[in-house]
């Protein structure tokens, strides 16, 4: 893949050059700040090779707020679906619901705790590029111990269980092997999750529906 | 009210003359004499104490002054707690008071030893009368003053020695209230407390907290921003070069090498790591949340609620941005709040409402629990309570037995110092 990296901290820069080299993957550009990652996307697509990965940190100069997520924004206004990987330092529903509430897929946001994992890590890589949606596995947590009187609150446990890997960009046989149930089984709940959170076949990316509902109730 | 000294000079002499002021400002000068006596030696021996020896002379004199019917002149010191007793010196040597009591201690001594020449003076004088009229009694009398001034009298002239002596203790009761009265009046004028002063003082330290709060508040944000810059970020290095290493050791056992152990230490090394970076995370929270900077109150509740372990409805939908030291302490005021809900009142669910007016942050928490508590409990709240107050707004804790108990927060939105002044 091609990726290119916004990160400030130099450190971690190279770590994760060096890493998604290891991994098979070319960094066409790094950024050190939020306007840098704008810029080199921009660059990459006026030559008519926009990259198959963003990635970038959520906090960085000018302001070491949210000028990551804002660029990624920006990047998805002006040059379409690009996948974009956010990385974060803090659990923030504030900093995914941006992200998630504008995008239909092709985005993933993950601690930065995760990458050292790196064959999850990978994983993710390849999941947010192929568009689909990552959400990390506290953050998912996080907001099924928050979200009370909504349509999540009437799936079982089994099905949470589902739901939350689902949003980690598993597939159902993943899902299986992980919670040890057949594949069947897995199908099985992932259609009451349908019927529970009313998602009909005909809407197309229902998986990535499922998830984003935890944002928009 | 008792008659002052000065009323009592001002008064008919033979009214004066008869009462106790004579005897109570003779007895007045004897103790300004024997105490500048006593301070000489004293002051000059341990001339670095001078503020101290202030300090005491200063509280006594504010005292002595009572004899000459005078109120107690009030204590020109800021009052100091015994929780900062520690810092009693530094408290004092910083006042205006003190040094004025220095100035007071001076004029003691300076008082004391006019005291002390006059009351010689005025012993010689009436000693000489006495002795006078004792021998003139037993006789003619001649007695040389100096060289060529000689004093001679009859016995026919006895009356008019002790006229001269009923004059001269007239004039010594005159002198000697004078005296004290002016060493009074400048002890009231330097002893006592300047209302301005104290204003101004009051003013100073408003300030001084409010923006004591401020800078805590920024101070927190400093360590939160330098902890995710710093220390996260080589954890995450860290973990990363981990699971390389995982990933080399992979592809070594693959080509048959027996890196069984290795792989097990590199686990366990990755594992370390990411508690870590867990616990930091959770460190980083409790000094300052990030999303209450970005994102503000609102946002930052929704966050404190997913982490609490029970149903939480926030209502924050009115809710505008404050300033930092407001936002930092409505935040840390609810975390605290659902903290004691759970731990002290068994509550199973809650509710928080916030919303912002033109001037004020309101927040009130409920919970279902049991109630009974008590704001006197728990230093946290009483700590939050005090960062409200310094903020220049309330918190109210309504917990009646059985419950439910209400908090009530109510903050000013913006904490400019001079919203604080005029609040």
């Amino acid at each position: 893949m091609r990726i290119i990296l916004a990160e400030d901290s130099t450190l971690l820069r190279e770590s994760l050059t060096s890493l998604l080299e290891k991994l098979g993957h070319t960094v066409i550009a790094t950024a050190t700040d939020a306007p840098g990652l704008v810029d080199a996307v921009a660059l990459a697509a006026h030559e008519n090779r926009l990259p198959d990965l963003v990635i970038t940190d959520v906090r960085m100069p000018p302001n070491n707020q949210d000028d990551g997520l804002r660029a990624a924004l920006q990047i998805r206004r002006s040059h379409g679906t690009v996948p974009i990987l956010v990385l974060s330092q803090y659990v923030a529903d504030a900093y995914a619901a941006q992200l998630l509430s504008e995008n239909d897929g092709a985005v993933g946001y993950l601690l930065k705790d995760r990458i050292g994992r790196i064959s999850d890590f990978s994983r993710a890589l390849e999941t947010v590029a192929a568009g689909g949606t990552i959400i990390d596995p506290e953050m998912v947590r996080h907001l099924l111990a928050r979200k009370t009187g909504s349509p999540i609150d009437s799936l079982t446990p089994r099905e949470r269980e589902v739901l939350t890997l689902m949003a980690e960009g598993l597939a159902n046989q993943a899902i299986a092997s992980q919670l040890v149930v057949s594949a069947a089984a897995v199908a099985k709940h992932i259609g009451n999750i349908f019927t529970k959170l009313d998602l009909t076949p005909d809407e197309g990316h229902r998986r990535v529906k499922a998830v984003l509902l935890y944002f928009s109730t | 009210m008792n008659i002052t000294v000065w009323r009592a000079i001002g008064a008919k002499p033979w009214r004066f003359g008869f009462s106790r002021w004579p005897w109570l400002t003779l007895f007045y000068l004897f103790s300004s004499a024997m105490l500048g006596l006593v301070l000489l030696p004293v002051i000059t021996m341990t001339f670095v104490f001078i503020p101290l020896w202030g300090l005491a002379v200063g509280a006594l004199e504010r005292r002595r002054v009572k004899l000459l019917g005078f109120a107690r002149i009030e204590n020109a010191h800021v009052r100091v707690g015994a929780d900062e007793r520690h810092n009693w010196l530094n408290i004092r040597m910083t006042e205006a008071a003190t040094w004025r009591d220095v100035g007071g201690l001076f004029a003691t001594l300076l008082m004391g030893w006019l005291g002390l020449a006059l009351l010689v003076v005025e012993a010689v004088v009436l000693a000489a009368i006495v002795a006078i009229v004792a021998s003139a009694t037993h006789g003619p009398f001649r007695m040389n003053l100096s060289a060529d001034v000689s004093v001679e009298m009859m016995p026919s002239d006895i009356w008019k020695a002790c006229a001269a002596g009923l004059i001269a203790l007239a004039v010594a009761a005159y002198v000697n209230a004078i005296l004290v009265a002016g060493q009074a009046s400048l002890s009231r004028f330097l002893l006592s407390p300047r209302q301005a002063e104290l204003e101004r003082y009051i003013e100073r330290l408003t300030r001084s907290r409010v923006s004591l709060v401020e800078a805590f508040e920024q101070e927190r944000r400093r360590i939160e921003r330098d902890l995710h810059d710093g220390v996260q970020q080589e954890l995450v290095a860290l973990s990363v070069r981990l699971g390389l290493a995982e990933i080399d050791l992979e592809h070594a056992a693959r080509s048959g090498a027996n890196v069984q152990e290795a792989r097990q230490a590199v686990a366990g090394a990755h594992d370390h790591t990411e508690h870590a970076l867990r616990s930091l995370r959770a460190t980083v929270r409790g000094i300052h949340p990030a999303v209450l900077t970005d994102h503000g109150l609102a946002a930052a509740l929704q966050e404190l609620a997913g982490r609490a372990g029970l149903p939480i409805e926030i209502d924050a939908t009115l809710v505008q941005r404050a300033s930092a030291a407001s936002e930092g302490c409505a935040y840390f005021t609810v975390s605290e709040a659902i903290t004691n809900a759970v731990k002290h009142s068994s509550a199973t669910a809650i509710h928080i409402a916030a919303q912002t007016t033109a001037q004020e942050l309101i927040v009130t928490v409920t919970d279902n629990g049991h109630g009974g508590a008590d704001e006197t409990l728990g230093t946290g709240i009483r700590g939050l309570k005090e960062r409200a107050e310094t903020l220049g707004g309330a918190l109210n804790i309504d917990s009646p037995p059985g419950g439910p108990t209400m908090l009530r927060l109510r903050l000013p939105a913006t904490t400019t110092l001079t919203a604080i002044a005029a609040g």
